[in-house]
Parts: C-alpha cells; sequence; structure tokens
C-alpha cells in the first residue's frame, strides 16, 4: 500500500476547498412572503434571474417578521441580499436605518408606476423600497353562501341579517385593515378616512364581535374560507383568485378595495449589487405581467396592464383609481403601536 | 452513621456532574441572565418594560387566561392520565404495555402542528362533531374558537408527557402494600384511595407540574384553535416580536411568564406538602 503523507493530505484539502469559491457561482439569497409567492417568484423572477445573470438565487426565510430583521443587523450576518417588505414594515425598517436607499432613476423607468398615495415611500428625499405589484383588501364570500344577492361593499360584510354567516378579519389590526373597514361600513367618506376615529371603528366592530373569526397568519384565512368555518369577510384578492383556481366557491367584490403595495427593499450589510441588479430584473412590464398571472395581484408597472392579455381583471384599474382606497402608510408610521395596543386591548375582552 | 465521602470520590462526583453544570451554564443560566438584562436595558435602561406589561389590562387578563387554562388543562392529564399509569405501572401484562407505551409515544412524536390543524378539522363549522351536535339540536356553529377547543387540543399533546412522566414515578410506589391492607380486610379502592395514593400524590403532582409548565408557553395550540378570548401569553409575547421588534418587551414578559410559573410551581409544592403523610 502507498502511503501518502497526512500533511500532504491536509494540503489538498485545503486547496480543493480555497479553490471551490473561485468556480462556484456568485450566489443571492432573496427573502419572499412564502406559500405560492414563493413559487411565483421562482417560475416568473428569479428562474429567468439566474440564466441572465449567472447567479445563482436561492430562497432564504420570509422577511415578514420584523424581530428576524433586527436579529440580522444587530448581529451582523444579513442573510438576504433583496427581500421583501410592507408600507407599515417599511417605515421600521428605514428609521432603523436597516435598508438601504434606491437609484432613484429605477422607479421612473419602465413606464412608471401606477399612482397613488403611499405606493412611494421616501424619507430626505430617498427611496428605500421598489413596488412590484398591489395587494388589495377586499370583500370576500363563500358564493355557495349567497345564491342570490351577493355582498358588495363593507356594510354588507356588517350586515349579519342579509348575509349571515361567521365574518373573517385578521387579527393584524395594522396591515389588513380592519379598522379602515369598519369606519368604510360606518358611512365613512374614503377621503376622510385618516387619522383613524378608533373608537368609532371599534364601536362599529362590537356590533359583529361575535361572528367574526379572527386569523393569525395568511393561510388560516385560506383555511377557514376552505372550510366553510367562515362565509364572508375581508380577504386578499390574489388570495381569492389562487382559491378559484383551485376550484374553491369563493369571489370577491372590489368595491371600496383597500390597496397597498407589496415591495422589496435592499438589506444593509448584504451583496447590494446582486441585489440591484434583481430589483432591475423584476421592475419590467412583461415580467410583472407575468407574475401578476401567476399569483393574482395586479401589477405596480402601468405599462404591465397592456400586456395581462383578455381574461385578466385586476383589482386595481390604474386608469380610474377613484373606488379604491389607499392604505394610509403616513398614518400607520405614526400610529402603529399605540393603536395596536388600544386594538388587542380590545381583542382579547 | 453516614460515612464521610472521601475527597477522591468527592472529586468523582465533580467531575461526574461537571459535563452537566456546564451544560445548564451554558444553555440555560447564561441565556436567561441576558435576557432578563435585555427587560431591562432595551429600548432604555429601568423598568419601563414591566411597568408597561403590569399596567396594561390586555396582559393582565392574558396572563391570569394562561394560567386557568394551562391549570384546566393539567388537570384533565391528572384525571385521565393517572389511571393509565397505574396501569402500566403495575400490570404484569407486559405485552399489553408495550403496546400501550408504544401508542403514547407514537401519539406524542406526531408533530404537534398536524395534530392541531386535525383538530381545526374536527372543530370546524363544517366538521364531524359540529354535525353530531346538530343532531342533538346544538347548532352548527362549531367549537372552533372556544376555550374548549383550545383545552383539548393542549391536553391531546400533554397527556402522553403526563402519563410518561407519572409512569415512572408510580412505578417506584410499593403496590404490595395495597395487597397487605386487602390481606387486612380492606376493600380495593379503599386500600387504593388510602394507602396508594397517599404515596403516589407526589409523582401525580410532579407530572401535572411538568405540563402545567408546558401549557404556559403553548403558542400553536390556541393561536389555531382559539379565538382573541383564548390567546395566551406567549403569543403576545411573539407578536411583540414580529411586528416591533421589540425585543425588550418581549423579554420583560418571558421574565413574566417565568415568574407565574415558578409561583404556580411553588403554590403547588405548599399545597402538596400539606396533603402528604408527615
Amino acid at each position: 500500500m502507498k502511503y501518502i503523507p497526512s500533511k500532504l493530505a491536509i494540503r489538498l484539502a485545503v486547496a480543493a476547498l480555497s479553490l471551490t469559491p473561485a468556480y462556484a457561482q456568485q450566489k443571492l439569497t432573496i427573502s419572499a412572503s412564502g406559500g405560492s409567492y414563493d413559487a411565483c417568484v421562482k417560475q416568473v423572477y428569479s428562474d429567468s434571474f439566474e440564466k441572465e445573470n449567472g447567479i445563482k438565487v436561492v430562497v432564504g426565510s420570509p422577511a415578514y417578521d420584523t424581530g428576524v430583521w433586527r436579529a440580522q443587523q444587530e448581529s451582523g450576518k444579513v442573510e438576504w441580499d433583496v427581500a421583501t417588505s410592507d408600507p407599515g414594515q417599511l417605515q421600521q425598517l428605514v428609521e432603523n436605518g436597516w435598508v438601504l436607499p434606491l437609484d432613484p432613476k429605477l422607479l421612473q423607468s419602465k413606464g412608471g408606476l401606477v399612482d397613488f398615495p403611499g405606493m412611494v415611500t421616501t424619507k430626505d428625499n430617498k427611496v428605500y423600497a421598489l413596488p412590484s405589484e398591489i395587494f388589495s383588501i377586499v370583500v370576500t364570500y363563500n358564493s355557495d353562501a349567497f345564491p342570490g344577492e351577493k355582498p358588495r361593499t363593507w356594510s354588507d360584510v356588517f350586515d349579519v341579517k342579509r348575509f349571515p354567516g361567521k365574518r373573517l378579519f385578521s387579527n393584524s389590526v395594522v396591515d389588513f385593515g380592519v379598522l379602515e373597514v369598519a369606519l368604510l361600513a360606518d358611512g365613512v367618506e374614503p377621503s376622510k378616512l385618516y387619522p383613524l376615529d378608533v373608537e368609532r371603528a371599534l364601536k362599529k366592530l362590537d356590533t359583529i364581535k361575535s361572528d367574526i373569526a379572527w386569523y393569525d397568519f395568511g393561510t388560516q384565512q385560506i383555511a377557514l374560507l376552505q372550510q366553510g368555518e367562515a362565509v364572508i369577510g375581508a380577504g386578499w384578492d390574489g388570495r381569492v383568485k389562487a382559491l378559484q383556481k383551485e376550484g374553491v366557491h369563493v369571489d370577491f367584490s372590489p368595491d371600496q378595495a383597500i390597496v397597498k403595495p407589496d415591495l422589496w427593499v435592499l438589506p444593509k450589510g448584504a451583496n447590494a449589487e446582486a441585489g440591484a441588479r434583481f430589483l432591475r430584473h423584476i421592475h419590467d412590464p412583461q415580467r410583472q405581467a407575468d407574475f401578476a398571472k401567476c399569483i393574482g395581484y395586479a401589477p405596480a408597472l402601468k405599462g404591465a396592464y397592456s400586456l395581462l392579455g383578455t381574461g385578466q381583471k385586476f383589482t386595481i384599474d390604474p386608469q380610474d383609481l377613484s373606488k379604491v382606497v389607499p392604505w394610509g402608510a403616513n398614518y400607520w408610521a405614526e400610529h402603529a403601536r399605540d393603536v395596536t395596543t388600544r386594538f388587542n386591548e380590545w381583542l382579547t375582552q | 452513621m453516614i460515612a464521610q465521602p472521601s475527597s477522591s470520590s468527592r472529586l468523582a462526583n465533580f467531575v461526574a456532574i461537571g459535563p452537566g453544570l456546564l451544560f445548564v451554564l451554558c444553555l440555560f443560566i447564561v441565556p436567561l441572565g441576558v435576557l432578563a438584562l435585555r427587560s431591562i436595558t432595551d429600548p432604555h435602561l429601568g423598568f419601563g418594560n414591566y411597568d408597561t406589561l403590569v399596567t396594561s389590562p390586555t396582559y393582565l387578563r392574558v396572563a391570569w387566561r394562561t394560567i386557568w387554562i394551562s391549570v384546566a388543562a393539567a388537570m384533565i392529564c391528572a384525571i385521565a392520565g393517572t389511571p393509565v399509569a397505574y396501569s402500566l405501572a403495575h400490570s404484569d401484562r407486559r405485552s399489553r404495555n408495550t403496546l400501550m407505551l408504544a401508542v403514547l409515544v407514537l401519539s406524542f412524536l406526531t408533530s404537534s402542528l398536524i395534530r392541531t390543524f386535525s383538530w381545526m378539522v374536527i372543530f370546524g363549522a363544517q366538521g364531524p362533531l359540529s354535525r353530531m351536535l346538530d343532531i342533538f339540536g346544538w347548532g352548527p356553529s362549531g367549537l372552533l374558537g372556544s376555550s374548549t377547543a383550545v383545552i383539548v387540543g393542549m391536553v391531546h399533546f400533554l397527556l402522553p408527557v403526563y402519563i410518561l412522566t407519572a409512569f415512572s414515578g408510580l412505578r417506584k410506589v410499593p403496590y404490595h402494600l395495597v395487597a397487605a391492607a386487602e390481606g387486612l380486610g380492606a376493600s380495593r379502592i379503599f386500600a387504593v384511595a388510602t394507602v396508594y395514593l397517599p404515596l403516589a400524590t407526589p409523582s401525580i403532582v410532579n407530572a401535572g407540574c411538568v405540563v402545567f409548565i408546558i401549557g404556559v408557553g403553548f403558542f400553536i395550540t390556541p393561536a389555531l384553535l382559539g379565538g382573541p378570548r383564548q390567546t395566551m401569553l406567549a403569543q403576545l409575547i411573539a407578536r411583540s416580536v414580529t411586528q416591533f421588534g421589540d425585543f425588550g418587551f418581549a423579554a420583560a414578559g418571558g421574565v413574566i411568564l417565568l415568574a407565574i410559573t415558578l409561583g404556580c410551581l411553588w403554590i403547588v409544592r405548599i399545597l402538596a406538602r400539606g396533603g402528604a403523610p408527615k
């Protein structure tokens, strides 16, 4: 048997290890929101990005948890090169300096964004997030439960006589429009919605409190609708469309939809160059149109709407935004904590 | 006379418990200290987090609820689990015991998320239980979002833990004393109640405390099976982290949860000592 000196073996091993990164592809870790969202990101955005740039895309943990953001930033071990966010969370990320400003030219390119208040968040004239699609909180219902008259507005959701059954609401008060919906149902004009009259909203919610099935997670929303646990309430247009594709008898009404953008951000301390390249990649009318078809949320780029093809209807009509209600990013930036405290007090009572 | 341990055996003892001590110190005491420190330094130095917690009606309500739901679950475990542990501990039928242990361990090893989702289906408005209740005229509303649903889900998770813990204690109770009592003319029930139970109380209380401690920290079961009125402390703590990244506030919540648990255990110990034979 041939004798190999152990030192040589170690040197060979070290050499092999140190060579690997040089030959390995560059890697980009992205964080999406989990579930069907991740599947569409892969199908539309990341597979084509890999092919065009030769950078391998890895999907990391979801970024909606602000605690994970803080832990990553404080420990200096930033996992994501590019991450999803939403306007409520973005305020905290910007204030803490956990995200990098974007190239302002990026947002003005490719035909421009659908324009409503809260679409672009700026601080000191810098833009920190790229909107990619528009998420709507809509009147959602089980079509089998109401064979005759269909619910259309938020006041229908609060009308237990005409539309009996359990109501579906998220217990996350900041992000999913529970109070906004109650005030709209109570007859508040959309233009006068903010600042929210929290006590009035809770009073309105009191009228149906025993009929509400609250959910903690987005997946629960699907489960509760699917099992017929709740028959009407505030749902997300994309989730409803995903259920329709599966043959579940659910539908929604776009009237008084509360809209806000889904965002992408560049976490501080990561590979910002590759991350910015990914943002340029998704900021494309054709890709956004494909993504919208996959996920069911409306594109953020105006130019994407003409590429959607026939039979694709979205909650947003970029030509006429008078029917939708923009979610109040500025209001929530200031009041998220106190309103959450008050709401939880009411909720757990 | 008690033999004094020699210095070499003392050293051997120390070597033997050293790794365990180090493990507990590094992975439990130090993190707990860091957590406690964080609760009074983040975001500001002082007891602001505790002040917010104890003056918040939400947290007080939820803390009280966490205790009573966990106590209820532990009591049900004790009532339903003690006979099973008793029979496992003192029966000679080996194959039956093995089968029972296998069922318990299998149930314990099934993911708690899967078990909770199964209960969601069973308790749902369209679920089998709701339809059965409907036959008796109790309405088709379903039990999802009720304390009953949460406690049933918790007991399902905790019962195997209770039985296995109680079983190992009950095995050491001298069962021949029951036979001796019967030999002196006591009925089986009387013998078990007056001779066996007092000796078994420490094991039952111990197992009850173990499931209570686990119950107090429950998160996923109340989130999925309960409604807002079944919210437990762990959920509020988790929400303050995921929504606002409030580490200091969450740490204070954790310290209070620990204090509540220790306080309850202390009360139970006093009560158990009072009940046990002197």
